[in-house]
Protein backbone atom coordinates (compact mmCIF):
# COMPACT_ATOMS: atom_id res chain seq x y z
CA UNK A 1 0.00 0.00 0.00
CA UNK A 2 2.90 2.37 0.50
CA UNK A 3 3.68 2.29 -3.21
CA UNK A 4 0.54 4.26 -3.93
CA UNK A 5 1.12 7.22 -1.67
CA UNK A 6 2.92 10.37 -2.80
CA UNK A 7 6.66 10.11 -2.45
CA UNK A 8 7.06 13.82 -1.69
CA UNK A 9 5.66 15.20 1.56
CA UNK A 10 2.89 17.73 1.12
CA UNK A 11 3.17 20.85 3.32
CA UNK A 12 0.65 21.09 6.20
CA UNK A 13 -2.60 22.84 5.54
CA UNK A 14 -2.51 22.13 1.83
CA UNK A 15 -5.97 22.56 0.33
CA UNK A 16 -7.32 24.32 3.40
CA UNK A 17 -8.93 27.68 2.80
CA UNK A 18 -12.30 29.29 3.49
CA UNK A 19 -14.95 28.36 0.95
CA UNK A 20 -13.38 25.02 0.07
CA UNK A 21 -15.70 22.00 0.32
CA UNK A 22 -14.65 19.10 2.56
CA UNK A 23 -16.28 15.95 3.91
CA UNK A 24 -17.11 16.43 7.59
CA UNK A 25 -17.15 13.18 9.59
CA UNK A 26 -17.82 12.69 13.26
CA UNK A 27 -15.52 10.69 15.52
CA UNK A 28 -16.64 10.71 19.17
CA UNK A 29 -16.55 14.35 20.25
CA UNK A 30 -14.49 15.43 17.24
CA UNK A 31 -15.41 16.56 13.77
CA UNK A 32 -12.84 15.90 11.06
CA UNK A 33 -12.72 17.63 7.67
CA UNK A 34 -11.38 15.49 4.83
CA UNK A 35 -10.37 17.36 1.62
CA UNK A 36 -12.94 16.50 -1.03
CA UNK A 37 -10.36 15.63 -3.69
CA UNK A 38 -8.95 12.86 -1.45
CA UNK A 39 -12.32 11.21 -0.71
CA UNK A 40 -12.87 8.10 -2.86
CA UNK A 41 -16.01 6.89 -1.08
CA UNK A 42 -17.58 5.77 2.17
CA UNK A 43 -18.30 2.28 3.43
CA UNK A 44 -19.99 0.73 6.40
CA UNK A 45 -17.95 -1.26 8.89
CA UNK A 46 -19.45 -4.51 10.08
CA UNK A 47 -18.31 -6.18 13.31
CA UNK A 48 -15.33 -8.41 12.64
CA UNK A 49 -14.43 -6.69 9.37
CA UNK A 50 -11.29 -5.17 10.86
CA UNK A 51 -8.29 -7.40 11.48
CA UNK A 52 -6.44 -5.97 14.47
CA UNK A 53 -2.67 -6.14 14.38
CA UNK A 54 -0.23 -6.12 17.27
CA UNK A 55 1.87 -3.23 18.55
CA UNK A 56 0.17 -0.67 16.38
CA UNK A 57 0.16 3.04 17.04
CA UNK A 58 -2.79 4.29 19.01
CA UNK A 59 -4.42 5.64 15.84
CA UNK A 60 -4.12 2.43 13.80
CA UNK A 61 -7.15 0.21 14.26
CA UNK A 62 -6.03 -2.63 12.00
CA UNK A 63 -6.30 -3.90 8.45
CA UNK A 64 -9.41 -4.08 6.31
CA UNK A 65 -10.16 -5.67 2.95
CA UNK A 66 -11.18 -2.96 0.49
CA UNK A 67 -11.26 -3.46 -3.25
CA UNK A 68 -9.49 -6.84 -3.04
CA UNK A 69 -6.54 -5.45 -1.13
CA UNK A 70 -5.71 -4.86 2.54
CA UNK A 71 -5.76 -1.23 3.69
CA UNK A 72 -5.02 0.22 7.13
CA UNK A 73 -7.97 1.64 9.07
CA UNK A 74 -6.94 4.79 10.94
CA UNK A 75 -8.62 6.63 13.78
CA UNK A 76 -8.34 10.43 13.95
CA UNK A 77 -9.57 10.31 17.56
CA UNK A 78 -6.54 8.21 18.48
CA UNK A 79 -4.32 10.80 16.83
CA UNK A 80 -5.28 13.41 19.43
CA UNK A 81 -5.57 10.89 22.31
CA UNK A 82 -9.38 11.20 22.39
CA UNK A 83 -11.61 8.21 23.05
CA UNK A 84 -14.35 7.13 20.68
CA UNK A 85 -16.43 3.97 20.24
CA UNK A 86 -15.60 1.53 17.44
CA UNK A 87 -16.19 3.26 14.09
CA UNK A 88 -19.29 2.28 12.13
CA UNK A 89 -18.18 3.72 8.80
CA UNK A 90 -14.97 4.59 7.00
CA UNK A 91 -13.82 7.10 4.39
CA UNK A 92 -11.75 5.66 1.58
CA UNK A 93 -8.76 7.93 1.10
CA UNK A 94 -6.64 8.41 -2.03
CA UNK A 95 -4.41 11.09 -3.46
CA UNK A 96 -5.90 12.63 -6.63
CA UNK A 97 -5.61 10.11 -9.50
CA UNK A 98 -3.95 7.53 -7.25
CA UNK A 99 -5.04 4.22 -5.73
CA UNK A 100 -6.69 4.34 -2.26
CA UNK A 101 -4.11 3.89 0.50
CA UNK A 102 -6.04 4.11 3.78
CA UNK A 103 -9.45 4.21 5.43
CA UNK A 104 -10.41 6.77 8.04
CA UNK A 105 -12.82 5.57 10.73
CA UNK A 106 -16.04 7.55 11.30
CA UNK A 107 -19.17 7.30 13.42
CA UNK A 108 -21.43 7.68 10.38
CA UNK A 109 -21.47 8.63 6.71
CA UNK A 110 -20.68 12.35 7.14
CA UNK A 111 -21.68 15.29 4.97
CA UNK A 112 -19.98 17.82 2.72
CA UNK A 113 -19.53 21.31 4.19
CA UNK A 114 -17.86 24.58 3.17
CA UNK A 115 -15.06 25.91 5.32
CA UNK A 116 -16.40 29.20 6.77
CA UNK A 117 -14.74 32.56 6.37
CA UNK A 118 -12.28 33.33 9.13
CA UNK A 119 -11.34 29.67 9.73
CA UNK A 120 -7.64 28.96 10.10
CA UNK A 121 -5.40 26.09 11.17
CA UNK A 122 -3.43 25.77 14.38
CA UNK A 123 0.13 24.52 14.01
CA UNK A 124 0.16 20.77 14.76
CA UNK A 125 2.69 18.01 14.32
CA UNK A 126 0.38 15.04 13.71
CA UNK A 127 -1.72 14.22 10.69
CA UNK A 128 -4.70 16.28 11.85
CA UNK A 129 -4.60 20.00 12.63
CA UNK A 130 -7.08 21.90 14.76
CA UNK A 131 -9.39 24.32 12.93
CA UNK A 132 -9.90 27.64 14.70
CA UNK A 133 -12.19 30.52 13.95
CA UNK A 134 -15.82 29.49 13.73
CA UNK A 135 -15.72 25.65 13.79
CA UNK A 136 -15.98 24.03 17.22
CA UNK A 137 -14.02 20.82 17.98
CA UNK A 138 -13.13 20.50 14.32
CA UNK A 139 -9.89 19.16 12.84
CA UNK A 140 -8.43 19.18 9.34
CA UNK A 141 -7.05 15.96 7.92
CA UNK A 142 -3.48 16.64 6.76
CA UNK A 143 -3.53 14.22 3.87
CA UNK A 144 0.05 14.92 2.82
CA UNK A 145 1.44 14.33 6.29
CA UNK A 146 -0.61 11.16 6.62
CA UNK A 147 0.63 9.86 3.28
CA UNK A 148 4.22 10.52 4.33
CA UNK A 149 3.63 8.82 7.67
CA UNK A 150 2.26 5.68 5.98
CA UNK A 151 5.14 5.63 3.55
CA UNK A 152 7.43 5.23 6.58
CA UNK B 1 11.71 -40.28 -2.45
CA UNK B 2 11.61 -39.54 -6.14
CA UNK B 3 14.28 -37.49 -7.87
CA UNK B 4 12.15 -34.58 -9.10
CA UNK B 5 10.38 -34.05 -5.81
CA UNK B 6 10.14 -30.42 -4.69
CA UNK B 7 9.22 -29.04 -1.29
CA UNK B 8 5.80 -27.44 -0.90
CA UNK B 9 6.00 -23.71 -1.53
CA UNK B 10 3.91 -20.96 -0.03
CA UNK B 11 3.05 -19.97 3.52
CA UNK B 12 1.91 -21.79 6.59
CA UNK B 13 -1.28 -20.15 7.82
CA UNK B 14 -1.57 -20.18 11.61
CA UNK B 15 -3.25 -18.43 14.51
CA UNK B 16 -1.39 -17.06 17.53
CA UNK B 17 -3.00 -15.02 20.28
CA UNK B 18 -6.29 -15.23 18.37
CA UNK B 19 -4.80 -13.50 15.29
CA UNK B 20 -3.81 -14.97 11.95
CA UNK B 21 -0.30 -14.90 10.54
CA UNK B 22 1.62 -16.68 7.82
CA UNK B 23 5.11 -18.15 7.94
CA UNK B 24 7.24 -18.94 4.87
CA UNK B 25 7.15 -22.69 4.26
CA UNK B 26 10.84 -22.75 3.35
CA UNK B 27 11.69 -22.40 7.04
CA UNK B 28 9.10 -24.92 8.26
CA UNK B 29 10.46 -28.37 9.04
CA UNK B 30 7.43 -29.97 10.66
CA UNK B 31 4.09 -29.23 12.33
CA UNK B 32 3.15 -31.13 15.48
CA UNK B 33 0.57 -31.05 18.22
CA UNK B 34 1.95 -30.14 21.62
CA UNK B 35 0.60 -33.31 23.22
CA UNK B 36 2.81 -35.38 20.92
CA UNK B 37 6.01 -33.78 22.23
CA UNK B 38 8.11 -34.52 25.26
CA UNK B 39 8.78 -31.17 26.82
CA UNK B 40 11.02 -30.16 29.69
CA UNK B 41 9.14 -27.17 31.14
CA UNK B 42 10.89 -23.83 31.61
CA UNK B 43 12.39 -22.66 34.88
CA UNK B 44 10.91 -19.77 36.83
CA UNK B 45 13.41 -17.13 35.71
CA UNK B 46 13.13 -17.34 31.93
CA UNK B 47 11.30 -14.88 29.64
CA UNK B 48 7.55 -15.29 29.21
CA UNK B 49 8.02 -16.39 25.59
CA UNK B 50 10.35 -19.29 26.48
CA UNK B 51 8.19 -22.42 26.87
CA UNK B 52 10.82 -25.09 27.54
CA UNK B 53 12.83 -27.57 25.54
CA UNK B 54 11.77 -30.58 23.47
CA UNK B 55 13.68 -33.24 21.57
CA UNK B 56 13.28 -33.77 17.85
CA UNK B 57 14.95 -37.08 17.11
CA UNK B 58 18.57 -36.20 17.68
CA UNK B 59 18.43 -32.46 18.36
CA UNK B 60 17.00 -30.52 21.25
CA UNK B 61 15.04 -27.41 20.35
CA UNK B 62 13.48 -24.60 22.36
CA UNK B 63 9.76 -23.97 22.34
CA UNK B 64 8.89 -20.30 21.87
CA UNK B 65 5.43 -18.89 22.52
CA UNK B 66 4.66 -16.98 19.34
CA UNK B 67 1.84 -14.85 20.83
CA UNK B 68 4.19 -13.68 23.60
CA UNK B 69 6.93 -12.93 21.08
CA UNK B 70 4.60 -10.88 18.91
CA UNK B 71 3.05 -9.16 21.91
CA UNK B 72 -0.56 -10.27 21.59
CA UNK B 73 -2.49 -11.92 24.44
CA UNK B 74 -1.96 -15.67 24.22
CA UNK B 75 -3.88 -18.66 25.55
CA UNK B 76 -2.56 -21.07 28.17
CA UNK B 77 1.06 -21.94 27.33
CA UNK B 78 1.61 -25.43 25.96
CA UNK B 79 -2.01 -26.59 26.01
CA UNK B 80 -2.22 -30.16 24.68
CA UNK B 81 -3.96 -28.94 21.51
CA UNK B 82 -1.47 -26.14 20.87
CA UNK B 83 0.34 -26.46 17.59
CA UNK B 84 4.13 -26.43 17.44
CA UNK B 85 5.70 -25.36 14.16
CA UNK B 86 9.27 -26.61 13.96
CA UNK B 87 10.99 -23.70 12.25
CA UNK B 88 14.59 -22.87 11.38
CA UNK B 89 15.73 -19.68 13.07
CA UNK B 90 19.39 -18.63 12.60
CA UNK B 91 20.14 -22.22 11.46
CA UNK B 92 18.77 -23.43 14.80
CA UNK B 93 15.55 -25.47 14.96
CA UNK B 94 12.96 -23.85 17.23
CA UNK B 95 9.37 -24.82 17.98
CA UNK B 96 6.97 -21.91 17.55
CA UNK B 97 3.94 -22.55 19.76
CA UNK B 98 0.65 -21.33 18.21
CA UNK B 99 -3.08 -21.66 18.88
CA UNK B 100 -3.97 -23.40 15.64
CA UNK B 101 -2.74 -24.54 12.28
CA UNK B 102 -5.20 -23.27 9.66
CA UNK B 103 -3.74 -24.52 6.39
CA UNK B 104 -1.36 -23.61 3.63
CA UNK B 105 -1.52 -20.42 1.55
CA UNK B 106 -0.32 -20.98 -2.03
CA UNK B 107 2.87 -19.37 -3.27
CA UNK B 108 1.27 -17.16 -5.89
CA UNK B 109 -1.09 -15.32 -3.52
CA UNK B 110 -0.68 -11.59 -4.04
CA UNK B 111 0.66 -9.58 -1.12
CA UNK B 112 1.10 -5.92 -0.22
CA UNK B 113 3.79 -4.26 1.88
CA UNK B 114 2.83 -3.12 5.37
CA UNK B 115 4.17 0.17 6.57
CA UNK B 116 6.72 -0.55 9.31
CA UNK B 117 5.80 2.75 10.93
CA UNK B 118 2.26 1.47 11.53
CA UNK B 119 2.60 -2.16 12.48
CA UNK B 120 4.91 -3.88 14.95
CA UNK B 121 6.72 -0.65 15.85
CA UNK B 122 9.83 -0.37 13.71
CA UNK B 123 11.15 -3.92 13.85
CA UNK B 124 9.53 -4.93 10.56
CA UNK B 125 8.45 -8.37 11.76
CA UNK B 126 5.23 -7.99 9.75
CA UNK B 127 6.61 -6.87 6.38
CA UNK B 128 3.64 -7.75 4.14
CA UNK B 129 -0.02 -8.80 4.24
CA UNK B 130 -2.03 -10.92 1.85
CA UNK B 131 -5.76 -11.50 1.52
CA UNK B 132 -6.73 -15.05 2.33
CA UNK B 133 -10.14 -16.49 3.20
CA UNK B 134 -11.58 -12.98 3.00
CA UNK B 135 -9.30 -11.32 5.51
CA UNK B 136 -5.84 -9.74 5.64
CA UNK B 137 -3.19 -12.18 6.88
CA UNK B 138 0.18 -10.59 7.70
CA UNK B 139 3.41 -12.42 6.90
CA UNK B 140 5.61 -12.98 9.89
CA UNK B 141 9.42 -12.85 9.88
CA UNK B 142 10.29 -14.50 13.21
CA UNK B 143 13.95 -13.36 13.13
CA UNK B 144 12.79 -9.77 13.32
CA UNK B 145 10.91 -10.46 16.55
CA UNK B 146 14.28 -10.61 18.28
CA UNK B 147 15.85 -7.34 19.30
CA UNK B 148 19.52 -7.63 20.37
CA UNK B 149 18.39 -7.75 24.02
CA UNK B 150 15.87 -10.49 23.30
CA UNK B 151 18.42 -12.42 21.28
CA UNK B 152 20.76 -12.31 24.28
CA UNK B 153 17.94 -13.66 26.46
CA UNK B 154 17.41 -16.45 23.94
CA UNK B 155 21.09 -17.41 23.95
CA UNK B 156 21.19 -17.37 27.75
CA UNK B 157 18.05 -19.53 27.99
CA UNK B 158 19.62 -22.00 25.55
CA UNK B 159 22.70 -22.27 27.77
CA UNK B 160 20.57 -22.57 30.91
CA UNK B 161 18.46 -25.35 29.42
CA UNK B 162 21.42 -27.76 29.13
CA UNK B 163 20.30 -29.65 32.25
CA UNK B 164 16.81 -30.06 30.78
CA UNK B 165 18.27 -31.40 27.55
CA UNK B 166 20.43 -33.89 29.46
CA UNK B 167 17.34 -34.98 31.42
CA UNK B 168 15.39 -35.55 28.19
CA UNK B 169 18.27 -37.52 26.72
CA UNK B 170 18.56 -39.74 29.79
CA UNK B 171 14.84 -40.44 29.77
CA UNK B 172 14.90 -41.15 26.05
CA UNK B 173 17.70 -43.67 26.52
CA UNK B 174 15.90 -45.28 29.48
CA UNK B 175 12.70 -45.58 27.43
CA UNK B 176 14.58 -47.30 24.62
CA UNK B 177 16.25 -49.65 27.08
CA UNK B 178 12.88 -50.51 28.64
CA UNK B 179 11.42 -51.17 25.20
CA UNK B 180 14.09 -53.84 24.71
CA UNK B 181 14.07 -55.22 28.26
CA UNK B 182 11.25 -54.08 30.54
CA UNK B 183 12.03 -54.10 34.25
CA UNK B 184 10.17 -52.92 37.32
CA UNK B 185 13.23 -50.99 38.46
CA UNK B 186 13.56 -49.29 35.09
CA UNK B 187 9.92 -48.21 35.08
CA UNK B 188 10.28 -46.82 38.61
CA UNK B 189 13.33 -44.82 37.50
CA UNK B 190 11.38 -43.60 34.52
CA UNK B 191 8.44 -42.60 36.74
CA UNK B 192 10.83 -40.63 38.97
CA UNK B 193 12.29 -38.87 35.92
CA UNK B 194 8.84 -38.02 34.61
CA UNK B 195 7.87 -36.57 37.97
CA UNK B 196 10.92 -34.34 37.96
CA UNK B 197 9.74 -32.88 34.66
CA UNK B 198 6.18 -32.50 35.92
CA UNK B 199 4.71 -35.27 33.70
CA UNK B 200 2.55 -36.62 36.52
CA UNK B 201 0.08 -38.67 34.49
CA UNK B 202 2.84 -40.46 32.63
CA UNK B 203 4.68 -41.02 35.92
CA UNK B 204 1.57 -42.71 37.34
CA UNK B 205 1.33 -44.95 34.29
CA UNK B 206 4.97 -45.98 34.61
CA UNK B 207 4.46 -46.64 38.32
CA UNK B 208 1.50 -48.88 37.51
CA UNK B 209 3.46 -50.65 34.79
CA UNK B 210 6.30 -51.35 37.22
CA UNK B 211 3.82 -53.06 39.53
CA UNK B 212 2.59 -55.28 36.67
CA UNK B 213 6.05 -56.49 35.64
CA UNK B 214 6.79 -60.11 36.46
CA UNK B 215 10.46 -60.91 37.06
CA UNK B 216 10.55 -63.18 33.97
CA UNK B 217 8.40 -60.95 31.82
CA UNK B 218 8.84 -61.37 28.09
CA UNK B 219 9.94 -58.16 26.36
CA UNK B 220 7.06 -56.60 24.47
CA UNK B 221 6.93 -53.89 21.90
CA UNK B 222 6.71 -50.41 23.37
CA UNK B 223 3.32 -48.87 22.76
CA UNK B 224 3.43 -46.07 20.26
CA UNK B 225 2.37 -42.57 21.11
CA UNK B 226 -1.24 -41.60 20.32
CA UNK B 227 -2.24 -39.34 17.45
CA UNK B 228 -2.75 -39.79 13.73
CA UNK B 229 0.80 -39.73 12.37
CA UNK B 230 3.41 -42.11 11.04
CA UNK B 231 5.55 -43.15 8.08
CA UNK B 232 3.82 -42.72 4.75
CA UNK B 233 3.68 -45.07 1.76
CA UNK B 234 1.10 -44.91 -1.04
CA UNK B 235 -0.87 -47.70 0.68
CA UNK B 236 -0.79 -45.86 4.02
CA UNK B 237 -1.70 -42.58 2.35
CA UNK B 238 -4.70 -44.20 0.68
CA UNK B 239 -5.88 -45.73 3.93
CA UNK B 240 -5.46 -42.49 5.85
CA UNK B 241 -7.40 -40.60 3.16
CA UNK B 242 -10.14 -43.23 3.29
CA UNK B 243 -10.36 -43.05 7.09
CA UNK B 244 -10.60 -39.24 7.01
CA UNK B 245 -13.21 -39.45 4.26
CA UNK B 246 -15.37 -42.12 5.86
CA UNK B 247 -15.26 -40.56 9.34
CA UNK B 248 -16.14 -37.09 8.01
CA UNK B 249 -13.04 -35.39 9.41
CA UNK B 250 -12.06 -31.74 8.95
CA UNK B 251 -8.44 -30.63 9.04
CA UNK B 252 -5.15 -30.73 7.22
CA UNK B 253 -3.16 -33.85 6.36
CA UNK B 254 0.47 -32.77 6.14
CA UNK B 255 3.16 -34.90 4.49
CA UNK B 256 6.59 -34.01 5.72
CA UNK B 257 10.12 -35.22 5.32
CA UNK B 258 13.21 -34.15 7.27
CA UNK B 259 13.58 -30.42 6.96
CA UNK B 260 10.63 -29.64 4.71
CA UNK B 261 6.91 -30.09 4.05
CA UNK B 262 6.23 -32.05 0.86
CA UNK B 263 2.49 -31.56 0.51
CA UNK B 264 -0.86 -31.25 2.19
CA UNK B 265 -4.48 -32.33 1.76
CA UNK B 266 -7.32 -30.25 3.25
CA UNK B 267 -10.49 -31.99 4.46
CA UNK B 268 -13.87 -30.50 5.26
CA UNK B 269 -16.44 -32.89 6.74
CA UNK B 270 -14.70 -35.81 5.05
CA UNK B 271 -14.46 -34.16 1.64
CA UNK B 272 -11.17 -33.17 0.06
CA UNK B 273 -11.36 -29.40 -0.47
CA UNK B 274 -7.76 -28.83 -1.49
CA UNK B 275 -4.42 -30.53 -2.03
CA UNK B 276 -0.98 -29.14 -2.75
CA UNK B 277 2.36 -30.63 -3.66
CA UNK B 278 5.38 -28.54 -4.54
CA UNK B 279 3.92 -25.66 -6.50
CA UNK B 280 0.97 -27.73 -7.78
CA UNK B 281 -2.28 -26.38 -6.36
CA UNK B 282 -4.76 -28.31 -8.52
CA UNK B 283 -6.13 -30.89 -6.04
CA UNK B 284 -6.27 -33.82 -8.46
CA UNK B 285 -2.79 -33.24 -9.90
CA UNK B 286 -1.38 -32.63 -6.42
CA UNK B 287 -2.90 -35.89 -5.11
CA UNK B 288 -1.37 -37.79 -8.02
CA UNK B 289 1.99 -36.26 -7.15
CA UNK B 290 1.59 -37.09 -3.45
CA UNK B 291 0.93 -40.73 -4.31
CA UNK B 292 4.29 -40.87 -6.08
CA UNK B 293 6.24 -39.69 -3.02
CA UNK B 294 8.32 -42.10 -0.96
CA UNK B 295 9.86 -41.89 2.47
CA UNK B 296 7.55 -39.20 3.86
CA UNK B 297 5.73 -39.03 7.16
CA UNK B 298 2.11 -38.03 7.45
CA UNK B 299 0.39 -36.09 10.18
CA UNK B 300 -3.24 -35.06 10.54
CA UNK B 301 -3.92 -31.69 12.19
CA UNK B 302 -7.63 -31.47 13.01
CA UNK B 303 -9.45 -28.18 12.50
CA UNK B 304 -11.92 -26.45 10.25
CA UNK B 305 -10.50 -25.18 6.96
CA UNK B 306 -10.97 -21.67 5.69
CA UNK B 307 -14.47 -20.36 5.17
CA UNK B 308 -15.42 -20.72 1.56
CA UNK B 309 -13.73 -24.09 1.10
CA UNK B 310 -16.67 -25.90 -0.52
CA UNK B 311 -16.84 -29.65 0.07
CA UNK B 312 -17.16 -31.65 -3.13
CA UNK B 313 -18.17 -35.17 -2.17
CA UNK B 314 -18.39 -36.30 -5.80
CA UNK B 315 -14.76 -35.40 -6.44
CA UNK B 316 -13.60 -37.09 -3.26
CA UNK B 317 -15.48 -40.30 -4.11
CA UNK B 318 -14.03 -40.37 -7.62
CA UNK B 319 -10.51 -39.67 -6.41
CA UNK B 320 -10.71 -42.38 -3.76
CA UNK B 321 -11.76 -44.91 -6.38
CA UNK B 322 -8.97 -43.78 -8.72
CA UNK B 323 -6.24 -43.97 -6.10
CA UNK B 324 -7.54 -47.31 -4.79
CA UNK B 325 -7.07 -48.70 -8.32
CA UNK B 326 -3.67 -47.03 -8.56
CA UNK B 327 -2.42 -48.53 -5.28
CA UNK B 328 -3.91 -51.96 -6.11
CA UNK B 329 -2.10 -51.96 -9.45
CA UNK B 330 1.26 -50.99 -7.92
CA UNK B 331 3.83 -53.78 -7.67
Amino acid sequence: MISHVPSVAVPPGLGFKPGVVALCIRRGNLFVLVPRSWVRGMRELTPGAVTPLPRTKRWVLGLLEEGARPLPLLDPAGCVAATAPAPLAAVLLAAPEREPFALIGADGPGRFVSIPDGAYLEEETGWISRVQGGMKATWWLETGRLASELAG
Amino acid sequence: MIANERPLTGWLWLRAGGRDFSLPLEGVRKVALCRELRVAPPGPTVSSWWSGVALDGVRPYPLLNLAELIGVPGGPPLAPESVVVLFTLWSQPVGLVCDRFLGIIPQNTRSWPLSPSLFMAADGALPRARLWAGQPVPDLEPERLFTPARRAQFDQAMRDSKDNVDQLWELSELEQELARAPSAEGYLDLAAGYRELGWMEEAERMQARAAEIEPEAVPTARPTAGGLSGPCTPRVLLEVLQVLWLTGKSGELVLDAPGRIAGSVSFHSGCIVGARSGDIADPHAALQQLFSLRGERYQFIPGTPAAGAAPASGDTTAWMAEFERLVAAAP
